[in-house]
């Protein structure tokens, strides 16, 4: 509005400036003096005019492009994208275009748009197609598996047999591999010392064990651990709390009390926890002692179990009482103790 | 690093206790604690669970404890599992019995199955061989008969009575016979071999004492530890036994026997051990 009102403003005076220098009814002289000073208003304000409309003018296009970074070229942005990925789709459509419309992506678009339908239909008429395979296919699975429920139907009896065969397969094979750790651990035992502990359990069957002796040994776990929760905890104490040093307890009480199930429990309990822990086995020496321990380096918490101390004399002169003696010599396994 | 020690009796004067633990500083060695007994209801459960293995009615409790009571005033778990199965074989049972009465009932049914299965003298032999002195091989078996004791040769090894007299599979091996357990039964096995009972073929008493104290003798020579170990279990839990008044002349001589050997011994080896055997049978 504003520009427009000086605009005409402008034209006006320079309408009125020819008027004046042409008429011829007016006094020369003062048609003269009128004319140059309509002249050099006309010529004074044209130029603020002019100047003034260029400022305003350069304003406007100044918001003009705020509003196109702000709004038009991110779409640009985006119609690049997508010319880009139609330029992948379509190359042929993009090189058809003259060189200069192609680098334009609203252009390339719409060029798209408007002259590839032919390729649109071809797709959609495709897509149909696949359709058509995808749900004959599906057709054809639910066949397939109706049959194969037919089938199990009819060999369910084989079938439970070639099972039960496969699981003999299974349990045959976890004892060959329990056979193999076993001589493996044996091996690996013998390349490096240690004490030969034992873990005593075995599995009561009464259809095997009820008309044996053995039945009575504790070893099988006959009946419940009844009433040694006390001294179970003081064990599970003993085991897990105080110095890392060796330490000694004794249990006893006269025999058929229950020391040896107690201990095989407290055994059983550290081994869950990661200890090296067992029965001390007797290896029937004529002394019999186990004299090792010198070559035998603990790599873990170790819980020995001695049953009944005639087997102290395998543990030869405790190590703590050793070291008590000759504390200068360097002992590998004494630092457990 | 922890060392549990399972013993029968304590006392701070036992030589081998003075020997390796009396000296200990107190953190690395806890006061030894004796195992308590079992109340009724802790008692009466083990019943409970033997009569249910074997699908039998449960007898009258407070009489089955009471009967049991007097015969093990110690309320022993494994006792209480004797007693049970014993029960079971005859449920009017109300003798008069001990403890050994008890598992001489056990042993006997035992020897019975071992008649039927025609186990011979010589593979009992071995067992009490090796439940006083340990683990017996199939070698050293045919060492010791070839010197004149009645144990398998190598040709009348049988494993099959090993695995018989045992009750242990194939885990443990058959060429080998291994103590008679639990340790009680052992014991009074030994001490009923050496009185002449529990013959499987011999109907001379006097055979058996004459073959199971020759079998002592040779088990003092195998293992001196075990042998003087189980000859002081088996006085402590059966002090009355006949046959323990053997173990007492062997001990006496064999105390003479060690602290002479002892002396000598010193002088030549301080590792010798004779003393704690002397001192442990004394």
């Amino acid at each position: 509005m504003y520009s427009k009102v000086s605009s005409l403003f402008t034209k006006y005076t320079a309408a009125a400036a020819t008027y004046y220098a042409l008429s011829p009814q007016i006094d020369p002289s003062s048609a003269a003096l009128n004319f140059y000073a309509l002249l050099a208003v006309g010529l004074g304000v044209f130029p603020a005019v002019e100047f003034f409309q260029e400022w305003a003018q350069g304003k406007k296009i100044g918001e003009i492009r705020d509003y196109l970074h702000k709004s038009i070229l991110p779409k640009m942005a985006g119609a690049e994208i997508a010319v880009e990925d139609l330029a992948e789709r379509y190359p042929d459509a993009i090189a058809e275009m003259p060189e200069d419309d192609a680098r334009k992506p609203f252009a390339v678009l719409l060029n798209l748009m408007s002259c590839n339908w032919d390729d649109q239909t071809a797709f959609a008429e495709a897509f149909a197609d696949y359709q058509e395979e995808w749900k004959s296919s599906i057709e054809e699975n639910q066949a397939w598996q109706e049959q194969l429920s037919n089938w199990l139907l009819l060999h369910q009896e084989t079938l439970v047999r070639e099972l039960d065969f496969t699981r003999d397969d299974i349990s045959d094979l976890s004892v060959a591999v329990h056979q193999l750790h076993q001589e493996l651990f044996d091996e690996l035992r013998s390349l490096r010392p240690q004490p030969p502990l034992i873990l005593a359990e075995e599995v009561y069957n009464p259809e095997e064990h009820q008309q044996k002796l053995a039945r009575f040994v504790f070893t099988h776990r006959r009946v419940s651990h009844i009433g040694r929760a006390t001294e179970q905890k003081a064990l599970h104490d003993f085991l897990m709390s105080g110095t890392d040093r060796c330490r000694w307890w004794m249990l006893t009480a006269p025999g058929g009390v229950g020391k040896s199930r107690l201990a095989l429990e407290t055994v059983l309990y550290a081994k869950s926890r990661g200890w090296l822990a067992g029965f001390l086995k007797d290896l029937g020496k004529s002394d019999g002692s186990y004299n090792d321990w010198e070559g035998w380096k603990p790599d873990r918490p170790t819980l020995i179990v001695v049953d009944y101390n005639v087997d102290c004399g395998r543990l030869c002169c405790p190590p703590s009482r050793r070291n008590r003696h000759d504390p200068e010599k360097p002992h590998s396994s004494q630092s457990a103790f | 690093m922890r060392v549990l020690l399972l013993e029968r009796k304590h006392s701070d004067q036992d030589p081998w206790w003075q020997d390796h633990f009396a000296s200990l500083e107190d953190d690395l060695c806890e006061p030894p604690r004796e195992l308590t007994r079992l109340n009724d209801d802790q008692l009466w459960m083990i019943f409970s669970q033997i009569f249910d293995e074997f699908e039998i009615a449960h007898p009258d409790r407070r009489a089955t404890l009471e009967t049991f009571k007097q015969i093990d005033p110690e309320c022993r778990p494994l006792l209480a599992v004797l007693f049970a199965e014993t029960l079971i074989d005859n449920p009017q049972f109300a003798q008069k019995w001990n403890v050994s009465d008890l598992i001489k009932a056990i042993l006997n049914r035992e020897v019975q199955q071992w008649k039927k299965h025609g186990i011979d003298e010589a593979h009992v032999n071995m067992l009490v061989l090796a439940t006083m002195s340990g683990d017996v091989s199939r070698t050293e078996a045919d060492e010791l008969a070839q010197e004149g004791l009645k144990l398998p040769t190598r040709v009348s090894f049988d494993e099959e009575q090993i695995h018989l007299l045992t009750g242990l599979g194939g885990a443990h091996g058959n060429d080998a016979m291994v103590p008679l357990e639990p340790d009680l039964l052992g014991e009074l096995f030994v001490l009923e071999r050496l009185a002449g009972r529990f013959s499987v073929q011999h109907p001379n008493q006097g055979i058996i004492t004459e073959e199971t104290t020759a079998l002592l003798d040779a088990a003092w020579n195998r293992n001196e530890n075990k042998i003087g170990d189980f000859m002081f279990h088996t006085l402590l839990t059966f002090p009355s036994h006949q046959q323990t008044e053997l173990f007492e002349s062997q001990r006496d001589s064999a105390y003479w026997i060690f602290a002479i050997a002892a002396a000598f011994g010193y002088v030549i080896s301080p590792e010798i051990k004779h003393p704690r055997i002397a001192g442990r049978l004394c």
